[in-house]
């Protein structure tokens, strides 16, 4: 028996064999998490039905979905935007952290000498300035000393979350909190208002952002210059495209949108810093990001997806007391059998058993 | 009777006809060469016998039975070796780790020692002149190219194939290889050779096939046919051989002086270079490959730093200048044609922008204007006849002669006064051969300054007004085409050892 693997002659498949491919791998991959329910005695059509109303049943399990789905987007771009230019951001989490820092720091100490009005702007530029400065020091670090992104943007992760934890446990603990570990409540002025359940204005924000990052990397001359930037560094080099710069500029406006998830999840959900507001984000933003195979458009049905699938999992324990990491394992399921399929669309693969040939996709 | 045959064997990529109908046999003790234009079809034919894609049609026969190859294993499995144009070799390796490398996966757990005997044994009876403890770095082309050699006669190959293996090697390392093939015919083997060069296949071969278009247009007894008639069955028409190039010179254009640089292992590259090309000069740098001519390229056009010297472009420093800085002064066809040149997955439209930011060109602007970008392909894919002409396709689906052909009609319509060219000819037919050195003559007629770069020597003594020869990093003699003799051209190369990085 042997498999073989052809890369097939188009690079690019057609929008309806990868919408193919998606549909299948999806079906596909509920039947493995049916038959992983049955093996541990869990009747599979009840649980998928909860948790899809659990998910989107009620205008109120539909904005909870699309809450978590936000932050979700928001870093997931994050991260799409520098690897079109090969530059790996793992630092999100950081990023979104520092954002959430600079706009607590605003409502806390500013906001009461600032015209009610300009709040809620300063907050979001003072966030996007603050991730965007943790964003391009890793790109500064790699420019000019060629040191590894990946490690330099997951160290600073830490730095940022001991730096909340200081906060919230020490120096900006509420007096008034009964000890609990937390800001005071951000005045009126700094909640950024709900729209649709506890649903605020950032999740239109992060749609405009999607299609905006859609455009910039499929049509401007910026995006085709990571683009050439992620196939080949020398050319990029040889066609005098200026790397060091568009990886700064990627950065920025990398670390500016993780931030603004960040001030988004503080001024629009919680109105205050508390412990636990890490909920590593930035590492689940990575698998949307790959899910959605580095598109920004698929980015956003791909974070509701999986927000609904975590609303979902709280719905498993509530109405049947099922453990909610039944939905995790299903969340692993859908990714790895999704990533799986990508293989069928870049290449032909051939398995040959004693002289006879299958090949798929034929 | 013959080893191998290949019977009716047809090939599509999508509409495009790559292999109609051919059929070739091979015959051991016989050294055969495959021949034709670009884009003729020989790359495909080879890569269907050794196994890397499937024929739509037809059968190969080896020994006198049907032979399945389904994948490159199968072919090393029934004896064939392919020496591919880019070598699968670890540079921090030895030629010895490098070839147990290249075993994993046969059942057999060679000892270092045993593979280092052997490639000794190896060395020896084929004459290949190979250290086992060499590291790759530390060899030129030519010997990396001797380390495939042994790996495939390693793996027991009876039937060797070589895809334009002479395309990268200077005059005496083509002639070394040729006498190599030529005893590996005598031992028995079964061999065949892509080449653009006629007088190779006169030199070298037993029998000779020419594609065209896809198609076998004649298999002959190589010493029973004159070149000329291969060159007409292969382009269909005659090739002028020479070229006036006699015009009266401009101004200095570009100024090198007493230039010194260390290579990508911290090694001098460079020794204290210096010369100068005028306008509507040809200047060319030869000499074996691995002598400093990359570096020389590579500081001139803003890709690698020197140590000191200067560079002057009109009278302008450009010493160390950024690259975007040199990408608007002056045309670069560097010898890394996919990778650097050329970003084979991207479009050829996208290809052709790579580095124009002139006005009007569809990349000027926030937002690329494909329309603009897709027309001025277009006139740029007829005007150097690339074929396929679709500048949708992406640019590795094009044989390596039309990617050149691509990349030269980049760089040349930039219209800069410069231009930087490494091995412009290399892979290319002797019809596109031709075009590009009438090309280079006549914008050298327009006064424009052209630094050719080429370890062909015929190729610089046709088109350039004079010649440096690079030998470890200094200039060891010029030539002049028109009055130094062949002798004492011949003196300067010998001059030169092979392999002068090897240890
Ligand atoms: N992977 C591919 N997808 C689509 N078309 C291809 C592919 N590979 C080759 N072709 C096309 O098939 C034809 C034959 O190409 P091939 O590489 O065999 O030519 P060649 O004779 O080796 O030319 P050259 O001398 O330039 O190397 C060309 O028209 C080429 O564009
Ligand atoms: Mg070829």
């Amino acid at each position: 028996m042997l498999f073989s693997f052809e890369e097939t002659s188009d690079p690019k498949p057609s929008l309806s064999r990868r919408l193919a491919t998606l549909l299948l791998s999806l079906v596909f991959a509920l039947v493995i998490g049916a038959v992983f329910m049955l093996s541990v005695g869990v009747d599979p059509p009840t649980t998928y039905l909860t948790m899809l109303s659990g998910a989107f049943g009620s205008s109120y399990s539909l904005s909870e979905t699309l809450v978590k789905a936000t932050p979700l987007s928001f870093l997931a771009l994050a991260v799409l935007l520098p690897s079109a230019a090969q530059f790996w951001n793992v630092g999100a989490e950081g990023q979104y952290a520092m954002g959430a820092f600079a706009g607590t720091g605003i409502s806390l100490f500013v906001a009461p000498s600032l015209p009610p009005g300009l709040v809620i702007p300063i907050m979001l530029v003072a966030a996007f300035a603050m991730g965007a400065v943790w964003g391009v020091i890793p790109a500064l670090l790699k420019t000019f000393f060629k040191a590894n992104e990946i490690l330099t943007t997951l160290m600073m992760n830490y730095i940022a979350a001991y730096w909340l934890d200081y906060l919230v446990y020490t120096a900006w603990k509420d007096p008034n909190g009964f000890g609990f570990p937390g800001t005071a409540v951000f005045p009126a002025d700094a909640w950024i208002p709900q729209i649709f359940g506890r649903m605020h204005v950032g999740f239109f924000l992060v749609l405009a952002l999607a299609v905006v990052i859609w455009v910039v990397m499929g049509r401007s001359r910026f995006g085709f210059e990571l683009k050439v930037m992620r196939e080949s560094l020398k050319s990029a080099y040889y066609s005098g495209f200026p790397v060091a710069r568009n990886i700064v500029i990627a950065m920025v406006v990398s670390g500016g949108a993780a931030a603004l998830a960040g001030l988004f999840e503080i001024a629009g959900i919680d109105h205050r810093l508390q412990a636990g507001f890490l909920m590593k984000y930035g590492f689940t933003a990575l698998i949307i990001a790959w899910m959605a195979r580095l598109n920004p458009l698929a980015v956003i049905p791909v974070a509701i997806l999986y927000a609904g699938l975590s609303t979902g999992a709280d719905q498993l324990q509530l109405s049947m007391g099922l453990p909610s990491s039944i939905a995790t394992v299903l969340m692993g399921i859908i990714l790895v059998v999704i990533l799986g399929s990508q293989v069928l669309q870049r290449y032909r693969v051939t398995l040959t058993v004693g002289g006879k040939l299958w090949t798929l996709p034929s | 009777m013959p080893l191998v045959r290949m019977k009716g064997i047809t090939k599509h990529f999508g509409g495009i006809v790559a292999n109609k109908d051919i059929s070739v046999d091979l015959i051991p003790g016989e050294v055969h060469a495959l021949l034709g234009e670009n884009g003729a079809g020989k790359s495909t034919l080879i890569s269907i016998l050794s196994g890397m894609c499937h024929p739509d049609g037809g059968e190969i026969h080896i020994d006198g039975e049907v032979a399945r190859i389904h994948s490159p294993q199968d072919a090393i499995a029934r004896g064939i070796g392919t020496l591919y144009q880019h070598f699968m070799l670890w540079e921090s390796l030895t030629v010895a780790e490098n070839i147990v490398l290249g075993s994993e996966g046969h059942a057999v757990v060679l000892r270092l020692q045993e593979v280092v005997d052997r490639i000794n044994h190896l060395s020896r009876n084929y004459g290949l002149n190979v250290d086992p403890n060499a590291y790759i770095w530390q060899l030129t082309v030519g010997a990396q190219q001797r380390v495939e050699l042994i790996r495939i006669l390693f793996h027991q190959a009876d039937i060797i194939i070589l895809d334009e293996p002479t395309a990268v090697l200077g005059p005496q390392e083509v002639g070394s290889l040729g006498e190599i093939l030529k005893s590996l015919a005598a031992e028995g083997k079964t061999i065949l050779f892509v080449t653009h060069k006629l007088d190779e296949v006169m030199r070298f071969s037993h029998q000779v096939t020419v594609l065209r278009d896809g198609r076998n247009v004649g298999t002959f007894r190589t010493d029973q046919v004159k070149p000329e008639q291969i060159a007409i069955l292969m382009v269909g028409h005659q090739v002028p051989s020479a070229i006036n190039t006699t015009h009266p010179l401009g101004p200095t254009v570009l100024e090198v002086s007493t230039l010194s640089a260390l290579n990508a292992r911290g090694l001098p590259a460079l020794k204290q270079v210096s010369f100068t090309v005028r306008a509507g000069e040809i200047l060319g740098v030869g000499g074996v490959e691995g002598n400093g001519q990359e570096e020389l390229a590579s500081i001139i056009t803003g890709l690698w730093k020197s140590q000191s010297g200067t560079v002057t472009l009109n009278g302008v420093d450009i010493t160390n200048a950024s690259p975007s800085f040199i990408a608007r002064v002056m045309g670069y066809i560097p010898s890394d044609r996919v990778g650097t040149g050329l970003i084979p997955r991207l479009s050829l439209a996208l290809n052709t922008t790579l580095r124009s930011q002139a006005r009007r060109s569809g990349v000027d602007r926030w937002l690329l204007d494909l329309k603009a970008i897709r027309r001025r392909a277009q006139d740029l894919i007829a005007t150097y006849r690339v074929h396929p002409s679709d500048p949708d396709l992406p640019a590795h689906q094009l044989s390596g002669g039309n990617q050149q052909r691509l990349l030269i009609g980049r760089e040349v319509s930039l219209d800069r006064r410069l231009i930087i060219a490494a091995q412009p000819t290399r892979g290319l037919d002797i019809d596109a051969t031709y075009q590009v050195h009438q090309l280079f003559v006549d914008l050298s007629f327009k006064q424009v300054a052209i630094l050719v770069v080429s370890t062909d020597l015929e190729e610089l003594l046709k088109i350039c007004h004079r010649i440096l020869i690079l030998s470890r990093g200094e200039i060891a003699g010029t030539i002049d085409p028109d009055t130094t003799d062949r002798t004492a051209i011949g003196l300067l190369l010998a001059g030169q050892k092979g392999d002068p990085r090897a240890v």
